[in-house]
């Protein structure tokens, strides 16, 4: 990562902290200057008058001048070492929301090195759910781990919800928890923190000592990138950060060996992609942009036509790629999956399924539930295709590009050019007859008031179609038309759903992927639903504090619409009318100012707006605020869907 | 649907009748927003579901549309659905359907055409482009 010296972080200097009245109040108590006085503050005639020194003494306490310094006891700390070894990992920034049992990480953090609090740098979250979301947002983003640092046993029931949505979608999180089991509340300790969130993390440890500590998270971030990817926990005890290291090294990271496909099954693959006369390619997602890299190059090779998941997922294929698309013939004679079932050979990765034996204690969340598991509808296992292997597609390319270019003829590349000279112009009048139908549907409601999501995400495009942007929020609420309207060609473009449809996840999740794209010269879009924000909105202020890329547009329907369609049927299929189906599934009387919220945490703020002929200009002032690093939340009166 | 047939007649035979209300428009926006028909439609009736009489098929007489209103709808699922619910004369009268139809007919989507609206020729333009590596005739 490179920073320029613009980047460097903003110093709160004592003229900033002097600006409001709370901070002259503790500055003058914390100073003992009792008497001192700063700016407006001296005109105060109904000041107090300050407290004297036995009174501060008295309910204060420990304003005696401390005794004469002495050796410190603890001249290499273990949490040191812990935040070389993150370096050592390139973890670019831990989110954390502050607390006593790792405040001797928190000082490494802040404090060590030539180069402290970068690499990685401390990132304030206003709540242990924000931090982790930020954590999920920035790996799918990446396809490589950030931390969140958390406390004890109420940090890591804070965080569950948002550890429990980066299990889901297979997201590396590297996760480390304070416990202080000596010096603190006894109830935020326990003796086994990590089984906590242990049904749905992929790895946890405890380590009993520091050399064991620097092992762990090595081990932790090899579990997080390894496939099945996810969240993974250290618990690090509050007396091993702050432990003497003494001459105890940092150890050396070795990076996982990921199982492939065999030579035999390389081999086999290459044979049917030369011999096929019409190959295909489906694609989901990958674990890192390398293996969205390698994709390109075998489609290439091949000349196949491709179908990809970019529009839905991060690290999926190109959508504009000149070989993506339903090519100029759609009867394949082999389709490999990458990712994804369904074809004559399928390479798909250990799902989180791989990893049951975890729920210790049978609670059977989500998919590592076993049956009879009623989920709407009956519980069918899912069962691996007849032509499904078992391996890691990422890992699995290189050997298969290799096989590949052994099995590549001078006849069969002239075959595969014009085939993939035919493919790029059939996939191109493909792309333009999917926009030109979308665009006659979408142009419906096109003026009307409050104002069409179909006309937000056009005339977003608009604006940020020749940027690098990242599309961080969940787009089903509202319509989903990036899907047809962008074009998603990057491994970032789009990051998906929530994971377990959790409420609360987006501007987490966005401010993470903003994280991503600070220093990357990156902008991230945010379609935020106004029920999510609702649950931890704080992350505003985490936005606008380290100054992120990141624009929020309100989709601001004034409910949690999905339930208020839900109640209507219930009440209709009832024979009870729909009349009230508003009662607990809207926010009215009074309805929610988001513009104001977004100024109370420090965003500049806009809206809200109705009238469509107002909202390009709007945008417009939203995207140049975030091309030049600053937050910016425009509050968006819009239609239910 | 109970009645499919009876709907299917209707159906075949709206053409035949005007569009046109006894219903008070009115009273049919309130109806229409108390009832949160909005939630699928809009508020302009060109939501998720389109409602305008451009666009829907149940818009051609008052008869058909009643009927839908009554016909609609599994009546005892087990999951939720966001279909359209059923509206049985119990919860909606007749005349408040009415009224309802009233408000529907007045309204009218007339777009843009897509060459007026520069944000969709922007879209339209990115799609025409010849992508990176595109080196095709056509």
């Amino acid at each position: 990562m490179t920073r320029s010296p613009g980047d460097k972080k903003r110093e709160l200097t004592r003229r900033d902290f002097l600006g409001t009245t709370a901070g002259l109040g503790a500055a003058s108590l914390l100073s003992g200057d009792a008497g001192a006085r700063q700016g407006g503050a001296d005109d105060d005639e109904n000041a107090l008058p300050a407290p004297s020194a036995a009174r501060l003494e008295r309910d204060v306490g420990g304003t005696a001048a401390p005794p004469a310094a002495t050796g410190r006891a603890v001249r290499r700390p273990g949490s040191d070492l812990m935040v070389q070894l993150l370096e050592n990992l390139g973890i670019e920034y831990i989110a954390a929301n502050p607390g006593a049992s790792f405040e001797g990480l928190q000082e490494s953090i802040i404090n060590y090195g030539d180069r402290p609090n970068e690499m990685p740098e401390l990132i304030s979250a206003l709540h242990e759910e924000s931090a982790v979301d930020m954590a999920h947002g920035y790996g799918k983003s990446e396809g490589r781990p950030m931390a969140a640092l958390i406390h004890g046993t109420i940090g890591l029931m804070h965080a569950s919800m948002a550890i429990y949505q980066a299990y889901h979608t297979q997201t590396p999180v590297l996760l480390l928890a304070g416990r202080d089991d000596t010096n603190f509340l006894r109830a935020q300790s326990a003796n086994d923190i990590g089984g906590i969130v242990r049904s749905f993390t992929k790895w946890d440890a405890h380590p009993r000592s520091l050399e064991e500590s620097l092992h762990a998270i090595h081990e932790a971030y090899r579990q997080a990138t390894s496939p099945p990817c996810g969240p993974a926990l250290v618990v690090l005890d509050t007396e091993l950060q702050k432990a003497e290291a003494g001459d105890l090294p940092v150890p050396r990271y070795a990076p996982p060996t990921i199982a492939g496909i065999t030579p035999v099954q390389a081999t086999r693959i290459a044979e049917r992609l030369i011999a096929a006369a019409n190959p295909r390619i489906a694609v989901g997602r990958f674990r890192t942009p390398q293996g969205v890299a390698h994709a390109v190059e075998l489609a290439e090779l091949v000349g196949a036509c491709v179908s990809t998941r970019a529009a839905m997922e991060p690290m999926s294929f190109p959508q504009r790629h000149p070989l993506c698309g339903p090519g100029w013939d759609t009867g394949y004679d082999f389709t490999l999956g990458l990712e994804t079932g369904g074809a004559q050979a399928a390479v798909i990765g250990p799902h989180r399924r791989s990893v049951p034996d975890r729920d210790v204690t049978g609670i059977g969340y989500g998919f590592v539930r076993t049956p009879p598991t009623p989920i709407w509808g009956p519980y069918a296992p899912p069962k691996p295709g007849e032509n499904d292997i078992t391996a890691d597609a990422e890992a699995s390319l290189p050997l298969l590009i290799v096989e590949i270019e052994r099995l590549r003829s001078g006849a069969k590349r002239r075959e595969i050019e014009a085939r993939t000279q035919k493919h790029a112009a059939a996939n191109r009048k493909a792309r333009i007859t999917a926009v030109r139908k979308a665009i006659e549907e979408r142009r419906r409601g096109w003026n009307g008031t409050p104002i069409s999501l179909a006309r937000l995400y056009t005339e977003l495009w608009s604006l940020i179609k020749d940027e690098d942007w990242c599309l961080a929020s969940p787009t089903q609420f509202s319509g989903g038309h990036n899907r047809v309207l962008w074009e998603h060609n990057r491994p970032y473009s789009h990051l998906g759903m929530h994971g377990a449809g959790g409420l609360g996840y987006c501007i987490g999740a966005s401010t993470g992927a903003a994280l991503a794209a600070k220093h990357r010269n990156r902008i991230v879009i945010n379609i935020q639903t106004d029920g999510d924000l609702n649950y931890v909105p704080g992350s505003l202020w985490t936005a606008a504090h380290h100054r992120l890329p990141m624009l929020v547009i309100m989709h601001n329907n004034r409910a949690w619409h999905q339930e208020l369609m839900y109640a209507q049927f219930m009440a209709g299929v009832r024979g009870r009318g729909g009349n009230r189906a508003h009662i607990g599934t809207t926010f009215r009387d009074p309805y929610i100012s988001y513009a104001k919220l977004g100024e109370a945490y420090g965003v500049e703020s806009e809206g809200p707006i109705a009238n469509p002929e107002e909202l390009y200009a709007a945008l417009e002032r939203g995207v140049r605020a975030v091309k030049e690093g600053r937050p910016y939340l425009i509050d968006v009166l819009t239609q239910p869907r | 649907m109970k009645h499919p047939c009876l709907l299917l007649l209707l159906w075949v035979a709206a053409p035949l009748a005007a569009q046109q209300s006894s219903g008070d428009r009115a009273r049919g926006l309130e109806l229409y927003l108390e009832f949160a028909c909005y939630s699928c439609h809009g508020y302009n009736g060109t939501g998720r579901t389109p409602l305008s009489r451009e666009t829907s098929g149940i818009l051609g007489s008052e008869a058909l549309f009643v009927s839908y209103l009554r016909l609609r709808a599994d009546q005892n699922p087990i999951n939720p659905r966001n279909t359209m619910p059923n509206y049985d004369a119990a919860t909606l009268s007749d005349q408040q359907a009415i009224d309802i139809y009233a408000y529907l007919l007045s309204l009218s989507d007339d777009p843009p055409e897509i060459e007026e609206i520069p944000a969709f020729m922007d879209v339209l333009e990115s799609a025409e482009r010849r992508p990176d590596g595109d080196s095709s005739e056509n």
